[in-house]
Parts: C-alpha cells; sequence; structure tokens
C-alpha cells in the first residue's frame, strides 16, 4: 500500500469517526448509518478449464446519511471487497474488472494488492441533496434507477447493470446532476446530466412520468454517449397480476464514436448502420401460497443470432445488457417455510439455444442475519451466449446493521 | 287477521332492519374508533413461532379508506422499506436498490415472514363496515367489559377474504375486544384479541392485538401500537411517490 493511499483511509477513517463522535454527542446533527457485511465463497469450474476455482470474498458497506437541515441531505456510501483465492492468481484482468471506472474521477482505493488478494475500498454515493416541496436537486455520485422492469433496465441511461452480478444489488452510481420536478402525486418530470470530460461519455437526458389508469408511463428523450435515443416503459396490471415494459429506439453504437477494440474474423457490434430498437415485455403474478412466476423477454433489434459468447469484452466496453436477439428470463419462486424462500430462474437465447439454470435458496437465519446459496448451471457450445458460464456455485453470510 | 299477519310480518322485519341498522352502527362507532378517519400510528409486529419469533416495527400514516404509507423502521434489513397504496395500486420503495417497484394485486395477499397478517389487512384492501351484513346474535362479558356480539357476512358482490366475522364490541367506549375470522366454509380460520386498553390521543383503545391461528398451537402474531395520533391533518397529496422517498 503506498504513502498516499495510507493517507487517504487515514482521513476517511477520522472523518467517519470525527461524524460517529458529532452524532453521539449534545450536538443536533442528524446522522444515520446503515450497512452490512459479507462473506462469499464461491466454487466455479468452467468449460475451458479442468481447475475448480475456489474463491473467498469479504464484502462490507457502510451507507451514511447526515441531515443538514429539514430540506438538504448529504449522503455517503462505501463499499469494500477483498477478494482472496485462486481466480486472482489464474485471471490477473479480474482486478481490473473489480474496479468501476467513472468518467470523472473513481474515489476508489486498493488497499491489498499482491498475486493472491486483491482489497479494493470505493465510494458508490457521494451526493448532496436538496428537497423543496415541488422539486429536488441531487448532484453528485448517485443512482438514477429509471428502469420499470425487473431484469433488463433498457430505459436506465445512467446505471444499467447484469443480473448476473447478483452481489452488488445497489448497483454502481454515477456523477451526474439531477433535476426533479413533481407535477403530482405520481407524475413527474426530470433532467439528467452526466458530465465526463470527453463527449462520447457524457449523458443527458429528459424523463416525463405520468400516471393513466392503473398504469406509471415514462416518456423519455436523451442523449448517451452522444447517440440520441427516445425511450417508453410502463408499470401497471392486467387483473391481479403485474405487467410491465420498456421501449427504446437509439442511433446505431458507432455514433458514440468510441470503438472497441476489435474481433478478429468477425464484424464489431459497432459496424451496425440501422438505428437500434429494443423493447421488454415483462409480467408477474403471486399465489396465495407464496407461489411466484415471473417471466420477462428482452428483443434487440440489432441483435446477434449467433457467437454471442464471443462478444462479451465489447459488450462491457459498450455497457450493454445483452448482445442477442432475444434474451428469455423465467423464474419461478416459493417460500418453502416462512424464513427460507426457494427460487429458480432461467436465462434462454432462442437463437443459440445457450441457456443458464440458477437456483438459489435464502434463509434468514437470525433477524439481520442470512444465508444465501446460488448455483450457475449453463449449457451452450464454446461461443454461444451461455456456453462459457459453466457452472458454479455461491455461498453468501451476510449480517445487515 | 290477514291485515294482522301482515302487519306482524312488517313489525318483524322492520325490527330486524332496525336490529341489523344497530349492529352496523355499532361495527362503524368501533371502526371509526380505531382508525379515525386519519391516523399517524408507530407499531411493533411480532411473529411467534413455536421454534422462532420475528420482529418488525413501522410508521404507518393512513387516510381511510384508499390511502396508506407505511415505513419500516426495524430490522436493519428492512429499514427504509416503504410501501404506498393508493385505491387499489400499491408500490414498494426499496432504499438500497433505489427503486420504485409496483406491486400486483395478486402479491397483496402474502404475509410477512409468515404473520397471520396479511399485506391487505395492513393496508385495509376491504371495508369492514360496508363490506359486510351485522347482525347483533348476544351480548357477553370479555374481561370485565360487556359486549355486544355481531355476526356480519360478507355482501353477496363484495370482494372480501371471509366467509364469515363475529366480532365481541363492548358497550361502553365501543371497542373491539376480540373477533374471530371464518373462510368460505364457515371454518375458524383465526381469533383476534385486543388488550391493554389505554388512552392514545384523543381516545381509549386497546393497544396489543394478538392473531392466534386456529390449529396452529404455539404461533401467533402480536401488533402493538406505541403511539397513535387520530385525524391528522393530512389529505390524498401526502401519499404521493415523492413522499415515499422522503419519510423517516
Amino acid at each position: 500500500m503506498d504513502w498516499s493511499v495510507k493517507k487517504t483511509i487515514r482521513r476517511l477513517l477520522l472523518a467517519s469517526l470525527g461524524l460517529v463522535i458529532l452524532s453521539k454527542s449534545s450536538l443536533a446533527i442528524d446522522l444515520s448509518f446503515s450497512g452490512y457485511l459479507k462473506y462469499l465463497y464461491s466454487n466455479a469450474k468452467f468449460p475451458f478449464s479442468k481447475t475448480r476455482f475456489n474463491d473467498h470474498l469479504l464484502h462490507g458497506r457502510l451507507n451514511s446519511k447526515l441531515y443538514l437541515n429539514s430540506n438538504l441531505t448529504l449522503t455517503m456510501e462505501t463499499r469494500w471487497r477483498t477478494l482472496y483465492g485462486q481466480s486472482i492468481r489464474n485471471f490477473p484482468d479480474l482486478k481490473d474488472q473489480m474496479i468501476h471506472h467513472y468518467p470523472l474521477t473513481d474515489l476508489g482505493w486498493k488497499l491489498i494488492n499482491n498475486k493472491t488478494t486483491f482489497s479494493y475500498l470505493e465510494v458508490d454515493r457521494l451526493n448532496l441533496d436538496y428537497m423543496d416541496e415541488k422539486w429536488q436537486l441531487t448532484v453528485g455520485r448517485q443512482r438514477i434507477p429509471w428502469g420499470t422492469s425487473l431484469v433488463w433496465n433498457i430505459i436506465d441511461l445512467f446505471n444499467p447493470l447484469s443480473i448476473l452480478d447478483f452481489d452488488y444489488e445497489e448497483h454502481p452510481g454515477s456523477d451526474a446532476i439531477r433535476w426533479q420536478y413533481f407535477t403530482g402525486t405520481l407524475s413527474r418530470i426530470e433532467l439528467a446530466y452526466q458530465p465526463a470530460k470527453s463527449p462520447d461519455k457524457q449523458t443527458a437526458a429528459f424523463m416525463w412520468a405520468t400516471h393513466s389508469g392503473e398504469y406509471d408511463i415514462y416518456f423519455l428523450l436523451g442523449s448517451q454517449n452522444k447517440r440520441k435515443t427516445l425511450g417508453l416503459a410502463w408499470a401497471g396490471y392486467i387483473k391481479d397480476a403485474g405487467f410491465r415494459g420498456e421501449m427504446r429506439w437509439s442511433q446505431p453504437l458507432y455514433k458514440s464514436g468510441y470503438l472497441p477494440p476489435p474481433l478478429p474474423f468477425l464484424p464489431s457490434l459497432t459496424d451496425k448502420r440501422k438505428n437500434d430498437f429494443q423493447l421488454v415485455i415483462s409480467g408477474d403474478y403471486s399465489f396465495p401460497n407464496t407461489f411466484y412466476m415471473h417471466t420477462e423477454i428482452l428483443y434487440n433489434r440489432n441483435g446477434l443470432i449467433k457467437n454471442a459468447g464471443l462478444y462479451q469484452s465489447q459488450l462491457q466496453q459498450l455497457n450493454m445488457l445483452s448482445v442477442a436477439r432475444y434474451s428469455i428470463f423465467q423464474e419461478f419462486a416459493y417460500d418453502l417455510h416462512p424464513l427460507v424462500r426457494a427460487n429458480v430462474f432461467t436465462l434462454l437465447n432462442p437463437d443459440d439455444h445457450s441457456w443458464l439454470l440458477a437456483p438459489s435458496v435464502s434463509w434468514s437465519v437470525l433477524t439481520n442475519v442470512d444465508l444465501y446459496l446460488i448455483g450457475f448451471y449453463s449449457k451452450g457450445n464454446s461461443n454461444s451466449e451461455f456456453g462459457a458460464i459453466g457452472k458454479a456455485f455461491y455461498l453468501r453470510f451476510k449480517y445487515s446493521f | 287477521m290477514r291485515n294482522i299477519s301482515i302487519l306482524l310480518l312488517i313489525l318483524v322485519i322492520a325490527s330486524n332492519l332496525l336490529a341489523d341498522e344497530k349492529a352496523r352502527e355499532i361495527v362503524k362507532k368501533a371502526n371509526d374508533k380505531f382508525r379515525g378517519k386519519s391516523s399517524y400510528s408507530e407499531a411493533r409486529l411480532t411473529v411467534i413461532k413455536p421454534n422462532w419469533t420475528r420482529s418488525l416495527t413501522m410508521k404507518i400514516w393512513a387516510l381511510e379508506p384508499d390511502y396508506a404509507l407505511i415505513l419500516i423502521t426495524k430490522p436493519a434489513c428492512d429499514k427504509g422499506t416503504v410501501t404506498l397504496k393508493r385505491k387499489r395500486e400499491v408500490w414498494n420503495w426499496i432504499p438500497t436498490i433505489r427503486r420504485l417497484i409496483k406491486i400486483p394485486p395478486s402479491m397483496m395477499m402474502q404475509s410477512w415472514m409468515g404473520s397471520d397478517f396479511t399485506n391487505d389487512d395492513l393496508v385495509r384492501e376491504s371495508s369492514m363496515v360496508d363490506d359486510y351484513f351485522h347482525k347483533i346474535i348476544g351480548q357477553e362479558n370479555i374481561n370485565g367489559y360487556d359486549c355486544f356480539v355481531i355476526e356480519s357476512d360478507p355482501k353477496p358482490d363484495a370482494g372480501v377474504v371471509w366467509g364469515k366475522i363475529i366480532s365481541w364490541i363492548s358497550k361502553k367506549d365501543f371497542l373491539f375486544l376480540k373477533s374471530e375470522y371464518y373462510d368460505e366454509d364457515v371454518q375458524l380460520v383465526k381469533t383476534m384479541f385486543a388488550s391493554k386498553i389505554k388512552k392514545m390521543d384523543d381516545r381509549v383503545i386497546p393497544t396489543h392485538l394478538e392473531l392466534v391461528p386456529a390449529n396452529k398451537p404455539g404461533q401467533k402474531t402480536i401488533l402493538e401500537y406505541i403511539k397513535i395520533d387520530f385525524n391528522i391533518n393530512i389529505n390524498p397529496s401526502f401519499f404521493s411517490q415523492q413522499n415515499m422517498k422522503r419519510v423517516r
């Protein structure tokens, strides 16, 4: 650990200690803390390797809110992860994948960085929020979630995330300015802007949320990394079932000006000249005996019908949710016991016939202590979307405070 | 002779109608007393099972009969979760992921951690007063309180959960002291016992409710009111998506 990192950490610790002392003192400082500590054991077997990888991840999160007055709130949330195990030894790239890079500044520090262990501390929320009766202004690192679907949020211009990253439910933030004006109890308009040094990393959008019948409806107009985009989303009911969806038109990927490193013998995702159109449809229903079912479908007009697995690095570089033409998600859940919920979901690519099956069980062991076991089992040829995921299981212990 | 029998019949029907009207009045008074037109309350819900217990504390803002906003304050893993109900529509605000999720009506019949309350009980989908026919079927003493015993049967087109409810309502102060809930086959499902009668805000009410399911020994759910303010100054615009993210 170099000296400047130590200094930064010492400053952060001192600042936190100062805040805790202030909150306990007689001074009227209105401060709240929450968070969790997680331990995740993973055991993975990839189709291309004979080795089984055993890894241990220790993960802590501290959320703090300082209420400066009845209108003004300062939020800071930090995330600290330490990964120890075989994966670090075998895939040096993994360290970089654990770092979420922000366009302006990362606000992250490598605490331990050696052959077997990597420890990273990052601030993924840091914002000042001013709330008035009719409007709200949030400046800084924040999450701007607009999507209505439960798996793929194509209208989340600011913080999209893959469902397979189940251990980061908070999602990364965006360094942005967000202004909301409330036109009614269920309606508002929003303006959001994410500045960046280069124009191809900037995002700006206008959103209008309204309500009609029993439907929340969202209209979106924006520019994401220089690509103009138009979106629509809804959430409502068909009889007693939930029915929601999202739709988005955008200019083709090449318009952003960002060209990911080319793939040998294959066209790049940025070669498509046609405007992009994506659609998500989602429905769910709960039976009185707790049995729950949920189906979601993603359609991508510019999506691929083969070799989706070879584009995973371009997918990450372009911040996309899926490169496939069609993706189908099906989920069932049931309470085996009031404290134990079983869930199984599958992701299916109907064109290359690859699929992923993910059964899981969560158990509330004690108040604030949860155990979670999830397995991934995938099938498909080596170039298919899910074929390379292989088999893995994860066991997670979580203590919330 | 025929006229007299018709007159008698009319009198019997009229007295029945009047009795029914009186029963409805009693149920309405008890219901209004317990709920008020609007209220702010702080409560603790405890689920007791033979091998484990879980408890949750919450703040509830309500404007009868259509609007409710519930903020979970404990345990830590659920803290900050907000449920908004406006008529039939329900939304959840999950603070960790900062997402607003619209909950389908089919999810409203689920219970929290296997408690004997459903989501519907908490946000009061159906109306005890208007969705049932009421009649007085007797009088009994419960814990020293003289009570009317009232049977409530669902109206044919009311979309209610219960096949029959029998309530014990005190003659003084009109307090629900006990209620038995029956399913459509008139089998007892659960019994509510109310106790710890205290002054809360401007009125005397039971502050400790125990729901005991039939045929499940060692199980019950307790709802304790820590604080209630009745008839607070609140209007439907309070029950907004923006307030879901603001209440604390």
